[in-house]
């Protein structure tokens, strides 16, 4: 198998302990999710802050994603169509990871791609926390820092249509 | 594997999704596909005699939890024929609906390449076998 300079680097971020790949229920290998430690003891319900996260709700979505079924985009944010997957407006490739059942507990996964199909995820924000959109926006902010601390300079992933992004079956709710 | 996520009724209820989610998402697929030839949902809605948005929203990711006939009526609104097979898990022997299809070598390359290409969807079921569905 041959690596390029991107796997070498998430591959590294792996090896050093900074983010574990995401391992559904069921084999999945047609996209990916990486985590870091911290929002992977929360989704395993082990953090005492967080003590009942939406376990069922989460592990389909991602599930679905790492198998390459049919995941709802918005490229544009602040989509009323309640999609999966929300690119967030006025912020430099950040992406949030939607998880909205039960609908008081919903939760939001921040983070990157790194590749087509290759999501990291960097935080972990209960949505009632995140309150109103400037406060979202605010948090959601930190990704690009929270990046930089595992990756450095390396740029992420960068796509025009949602199709870039994701691969596989993907839906752009706006289009 | 933290017990929350290696419960028995998790695992059931995540089968049961990530099941409907092979159809709807193989179906997105071929939508997808046939769009490029003039296919939109409203003309799927009105071969499907509903409403368009309930067609949307059958696609707009919880995935519906379809009758048998429903999945064959839309099946047929997209002219498209539904091939099941069943590979178990712990063998990699091949099932279809006309009995066992395949050895292990050919269920092993069967399921590469029915992973991830658009209009074939793998979708895991519990009790040792996993299902996948193809539109032709």
């Amino acid at each position: 198998m041959t690596l390029n300079a991107t796997d070498r680097i998430l591959f590294a971020a792996v090896d050093t302990g900074k983010l574990v790949r995401w391992e559904p229920i069921r084999p999945a290998e047609a996209r990916s999710i990486y985590v870091t430690p911290a929002v992977l003891t929360i989704l395993e319900g082990d953090d005492p802050c967080f003590p009942s996260p939406p376990v069922k709700e989460t592990e389909t979505l991602m599930g679905r994603f790492c198998l390459g079924h049919l995941v709802t985009v918005s490229m544009i944010g602040l989509s009323t169509r309640k999609p999966d997957f929300e690119k967030l407006t006025d912020l430099d490739e950040v992406w949030a990871l939607c998880a909205r059942r039960p609908l008081m507990s919903q939760i939001r996964l921040f983070g990157r791609f790194i590749d087509q199909g290759v999501f990291v995820c960097l935080s972990f924000y209960e949505r009632g926390f995140l309150g109103f959109w400037d406060t979202y926006n605010e948090l959601a902010s930190q990704t690009p820092n929270d990046w930089s601390q595992i990756f450095g300079t390396l740029s992420p992933f960068r796509g025009v249509t949602a199709d870039d992004y994701f691969g596989y079956v993907v839906r752009d709710v706006d289009v | 594997m933290f017990k929350k996520r290696d419960s028995a009724a998790l695992r059931a209820e995540y089968d049961r999704e990530i099941l409907r989610s092979a159809f709807s998402s193989m179906f997105w697929a071929v939508i997808s596909d046939k769009k490029k030839s003039g296919l939109s949902l409203t003309s799927l809605a009105a071969s499907l005699g509903v409403h368009k948005s309930a067609v949307s929203r059958w696609f707009s990711g919880t995935s519906p939890n379809w009758e048998i006939n429903t999945i064959s009526d839309i099946a047929n609104a997209l002219d498209v024929e539904i091939k099941i097979t069943a590979i178990d898990r712990q063998t990699g022997a091949v099932f279809t609906s006309s009995g066992a299809a395949a050895s292990q070598a050919s269920a092993s390359i069967q399921r590469i390449e029915t992973s991830g290409r658009p209009g074939t969807i793998a979708a895991p079921i519990s009790r040792g076998s996993k299902i996948t569905l193809q539109a032709a």
